[in-house]
């Protein structure tokens, strides 16, 4: 693991750097100021003049290879350099126009049109190119005087997703780079040298075959068409395509896109990261970039089907909503039940909890928040007062200084987060422990390996906080300021014996001592403590799946008493960070779709806040004050009779459910059963009212990702057939249920979520779209002229009714929302059950599949890169299991499932 | 010098195994090439199963191995003949009559440069580099021993008739 030297280029967000150093320059006699060690290159363009360039690529290390962005620079004298990798010094003098300039770079461009085909008619990236902007601005001569005969290679796939056309290559390196660098995969190799130079898997192998995850970023950087995306290829000139900025709809990473749409048809053509400044940086996963195919498959729903005879059989949308608003009359209170959904906006899932409790009166409304699981107890939200991921994702790269993360494959469950989290590890040497029953990805950078006994992650955490606090390395100062319950938790704590720990756990009593006190000390050693009596940050990370399980809420506390004993929380590059799995499982719970839960975390038992809804909602009856039915218990419910009617939205827990038999037999025994979804899934076929609805591309709202960051979705495209937007159906279903019509757009319903839920108060649409935004300019296009064409946007992160217009990036960085955290002892031993059957392996979700795969599994793409059966339970390459279901598997979903046999 | 090809069995792993035990203590990065070397000479080329236990051991990714076996002329990912016959083309050779070496050789054994015949015997190739004795044009480089001035006769019956494993 070298560390990285080179200064790195680009603005260094929200890292801690006390005092930078400016510099000033001329840059074609412009005057220029920039951090020192900014590349020429970057001053350039921060300027506004851009230099051509092929091999550099934002975040990357400079490379040097394309020799294009030569530019003329006077210090003491005068002399030609490349700008990607010369740093700016003070009062250096920059030319990039003048003759001998010029010259330079069209000698470089003409070198590389030697063997490249130039076959722009029939080349996809045609248009984008930078090799046919660099081209026209260098003006590159039509008697080519390095002209020999070309080399030529014909097309090639290096897997189903990516194909390579050789000759248009111009050796830059950005793949193999990127790949290296910004994915950790290095699945792309050099090969051979000189002319004979090219790119390819190492030993000639199907990518498939090699650590590639598929993300297509290694075709997203490439400035020519040498790398191609199959699923693009052919189908598409690139200035027909209007690119639409929105947020991805598969995990909680909550990445920043762009959808490509084809001006003419309306269909998307790809999807592109495209945009600075995103959580995501410029990164997608597979997911991302070739989930989108289901947008437009044969089976979308296009209108309202109505069961008739037995038969589902398509109607009308105003027969279906007299059908559904007058059934729905005949139920009240606890007969009814609703399942929100984990990928539907905030807007949507506002509405819908409005429907089931402020119109039909009941509080037995969950969502699937992973591994067809409703939401739990929350132990985050008892130990801090919200259960949300602490801090930023930006923040725990550039700021930590150990990681632990545990029972999570986050190389599938959120791989962009993975893959920024290998980044900073490599580049800025984060001490990186990973706690996990089998090898995942990340292991193999990882510093310490925790191999543990499944189930035993309580026992694991809580044996590490012990071993903390016997040490003596505990912040003492930090618990007598802000926590409770100090002395009980030191008294469970006796309980937790190394040797105990170690045969409980598996892992060895050496091993559990060395990761307690690198991650205690931020890999500083027991020496390292600050001025504060702190040692510096360290963070927990882990998939919020982990503690959805019976009894997970004990993970929750053992990662709360680490990082309260160490007093890493409420401070830059700490926290314990449970991540939401779906893109908007934080937003389904801020919005109240829990049992026990009112919008904004807010307790059903909570009279005032009931109180205050009901004011805003213009009830005339009180709310219920009891808790609902969790998803797992409405099972039950219906099964006992007291749940008649239910009400389904964007969820299949028909397949999701870790019981899918015993949930579809109860779902088809109910006297109506309304489900609003883009497919006729397993639970739709059972339901009395199938109302179709629009994918994410096809509307407008907001998702909250799983660091709390609220950003803005945008419709990319016309819904499909009758389609309508979840938050357009549910408004229809209210105005026909008696209740006005309440809402023209979707900002309508965000601007009454900022009024009712405290966190979201201050969010407006216009503040999402501004904020945080960042302008970069790339050369020109050319079918375009040089323009500013990029706005990347950020989102703001709740509480977002703060000074700081971007919110708030760490969580109770001036004080928990009771006053004071509380540690919540957890008696040794307390392993969370697996469940009745014998288990003989853990397996994990698929990269390429998410859910049950009702959107991944109709992207022809994604299923094709997926080819492990059934018995795979080795993620270490990213890949893992996806999709299964039946006998074989009980707990099916997000994140971890068991395998009963195999 | 024992030559096998690599087939993943316990006398290959042992073998590769003592080999990479000859680098303990340093340097994996700078230990690489001098490894290679010794692969390339116990197999006549760098095995995939090879590569995929020293990426593994060493921490190497693949595609830096797969990088320096295809840049260097010394390695080769395929497997190389029994017998090399390197042919200088230099000017010196050229002058002499070198292409007519080469047709030779290559017409008898009915193979094109950088081919191998199919039973495995014979590499032939264009010299790489020059072998400064000149004053043997034209000559040819026959496992690692240099040979010349030679006839095109000559060259045809060396590889017509030199028996496999000759050195």
């Amino acid at each position: 693991m070298e560390a990285n030297t080179l200064p790195l280029p680009g603005a260094q967000v929200m890292s801690q750097q006390t005092e930078i150093e400016m510099v000033n320059l001329t840059i074609d006699d412009k005057p220029v100021t920039v951090p020192k060690g900014t590349f020429v290159l970057y001053a350039a363009q921060q300027a506004g003049i851009a230099i051509p360039n092929f091999c550099q690529y934002p975040d990357l290390r400079p490379f040097g290879a394309c020799r294009t962005c030569m530019v003329e620079i006077v210090t003491k004298r005068s002399s030609m350099d490349i700008s990607c990798s010369t740093p700016v010094s003070e009062g250096m003098k920059v030319y990039t126009k003048s003759q001998k300039v010029v010259e330079a770079q069209r000698f470089a461009v003409e070198a590389l049109l030697v063997d490249h085909p130039v076959d722009c008619p029939i080349c996809d990236k045609s248009g984008e190119c930078d090799l046919q902007n660099h081209a026209y601005t260098t003006r590159v001569r039509v008697n080519n005087p390095l002209a020999r005969p070309k080399m030529s290679w014909e097309y090639e796939t290096l897997s189903e997703s990516v194909m390579i056309k050789r000759d248009r290559c111009v050796l830059c390196g950005r793949c193999v780079r990127v790949c290296d660098e910004l994915v950790g995969s290095t699945a792309l190799a050099w090969a051979r040298r000189g002319y004979a130079s090219y790119i390819d898997a190492a030993f000639g192998e199907d990518l498939k075959q090699s650590p590639c995850v598929s993300c297509g970023l290694c075709i997203e950087v490439c400035p020519v068409g040498a790398l191609l995306n199959t699923s693009y290829h052919d189908t598409a000139r690139a200035w027909f395509l209007k690119r639409v900025d929105t947020i991805c709809t598969f995990c909680g990473v909550g990445c920043n896109m762009q959808i490509h749409v084809e001006e003419g048809s309306g269909r998307i053509k790809r999807i592109m990261a495209d945009s600075e400044k995103g959580v995501n940086g410029q990164q997608l996963c597979a997911r991302g970039f070739f989930g989108y195919e289901f947008v437009q498959e044969e089976d979308r729903l296009t209108e309202p089907l109505v069961r008739k005879n037995g038969e589902l059989v398509p109607t009308t949308w105003r027969e279906a909503f007299g059908i559904v608003a007058e059934r729905l009359s005949g139920y009240h209170g606890s007969q009814f039940a609703g399942i929100a959904g984990a990928h539907n906006t905030n807007e949507e899932n506002y509405l819908f909890g409005k429907l089931v409790r402020g119109v039909m009166g009941s509080n037995n409304l969950d969502h699937d928040a992973g591994a067809g699981r409703g939401v739990r107890a929350l132990g985050l939200r008892e130990v801090f007062g919200s259960d949300a991921a602490m801090n930023s994702f930006v923040d725990i790269f550039e700021n930590s200084r150990a990681v632990l993360i545990i029972g999570s494959n986050l190389s599938a469950s959120h791989p962009v987060f993975s893959y920024r989290l290998q980044t900073a590890v490599r580049r800025r040497g984060i001490k990186l422990i990973v706690a996990s029953p089998t090898p995942v990805p990340l292991s193999q950078i990882a510093e310490l390996n925790l191999q543990y006994r499944e189930g035993a992650e309580a026992d694991l955490l809580n044996g590490m906080a012990a071993i903390i606090a016997q040490r003596g390395i505990a912040a003492e100062g930090f618990l007598r300021d802000r926590v409770d319950g100090v002395g009980e938790w030191s008294d469970a704590a006796q309980g937790y014996s190394l040797e105990a720990v170690a045969s409980s756990t598996g892992v060895p009593a050496e091993m559990l001592e060395r990761a307690a006190i690198l991650w205690a000390t931020g890999g500083a050693g027991e020496e390292g403590r600050g001025e504060e009596g702190l040692f510096p940050p360290a963070a927990i990370v882990y998939s919020n799946a982990l503690s959805l399980r019976d009894g997970g809420e004990r993970i929750d506390y053992g990662a709360a008493a680490l990082a309260l004993l160490t007093g890493n929380v409420g401070r830059p590059g700490a926290g314990v960070n449970s991540l939401k799995v779906a893109n908007n499982g934080q937003g389904a719970l801020d919005m109240g779709c829990a049992p026990f839960l009112l919008p904004g975390e807010l307790s059903v038992e909570d009279a005032g806040a009931r109180e205050r809804l009901q004011q805003v909602w213009g009830l005339d009856r009180q709310l219920e004050p009891e808790p609902g039915l969790s998803l797992e218990e409405m099972t039950r419910g219906v099964e006992r009779g007291q749940i008649r009617a239910m009400y389904v939205m964007g969820s299949n827990p028909a397949e999701a459910s870790p019981n899918p038999g015993r949930t579809r037999d109860a779902l088809s025994r109910l006297q109506f059963l309304v489900v609003q979804d883009m497919f006729l899934t397993p639970t739709a076929q059972l339901a009395d009212v199938v109302l179709p609805a629009c994918s994410w591309a096809e509307k407008d709202g907001t998702f909250t990702n799983a660091e709390r960051r609220i950003q803005r979705v945008n419709k990319a495209l016309n819904s499909v057939g009758q389609s309508l937007p979840d938050w357009t159906i549910l408004t229809q279903l209210l105005e026909r249920m008696g209740y006005g019509r309440l809402y023209r757009r979707s900002e309508d319903i965000l601007d009454e979520i900022a009024s009712v839920v405290p966190k979201y108060a201050g969010i407006t649409p216009l503040r999402l779209e501004r904020e945080g935004t960042v302008v970069r300019q790339r050369p020109g296009k050319v079918y375009r002229n040089p323009s500013v064409d990029q706005i990347g946007r950020l989102g703001v992160q709740w509480p977002a009714d703060t000074e700081d217009p971007s919110g708030t990036g760490v969580l109770y960085a001036d004080g928990f929302p009771d006053g004071r955290a509380r540690l919540i002892p957890v008696p040794f031993g307390t392993r969370a059950p697996l469940g009745d059957g014998v288990y003989k392996s853990t397996i994990y979700t698929s990269l390429y599949h998410q859910g049950t795969g009702t959107m991944t599994g109709r992207c022809p793409t994604l299923v094709s890169l997926h080819e492990h059966g059934a018995a795979d339970s080795s993620p270490e390459r990213g890949r893992g299991v996806g999709m299964l279901t039946g006998p074989l598997l009980r707990q099916s979903g997000y994140s971890t499932g068991q395998l009963t046999d195999i | 010098m024992v030559r096998e090809t690599w087939n993943g069995t316990q006398e290959d792993l042992r073998k590769l195994g003592a080999m990479m035990q000859r680098f303990e203590g340093r340097d994996p990065m700078e230990s690489l090439i001098p490894l290679l070397h010794y692969v390339q000479d116990e197999y006549r080329y760098i095995p995939e199963g090879a590569a995929e236990i020293i990426s593994d051991c060493w921490h190497i990714p693949m595609t830096d191995i797969f990088g320096v076996v295809t840049f260097y002329a010394d390695f080769t990912a395929e497997p190389l003949g029994r017998n090399r016959m390197s042919i200088c083309e230099g000017a010196a050779c050229y002058f002499m009559g070198a292409t007519d070496l080469a047709a030779a050789a290559l017409d008898a054994l009915n193979i094109q440069y950088n081919e191998t015949t199919p039973d495995g015997a014979w590499t032939v190739s264009r010299a790489d580099f020059c072998y400064g004795a000149c004053h043997l044009a034209p000559l040819v480089e026959v496992n690692h021993k240099i040979r010349g001035p030679l006839t095109a006769e000559q060259v045809a019956e060396t590889v017509r008739h030199s028996p496999a494993n000759e050195h």
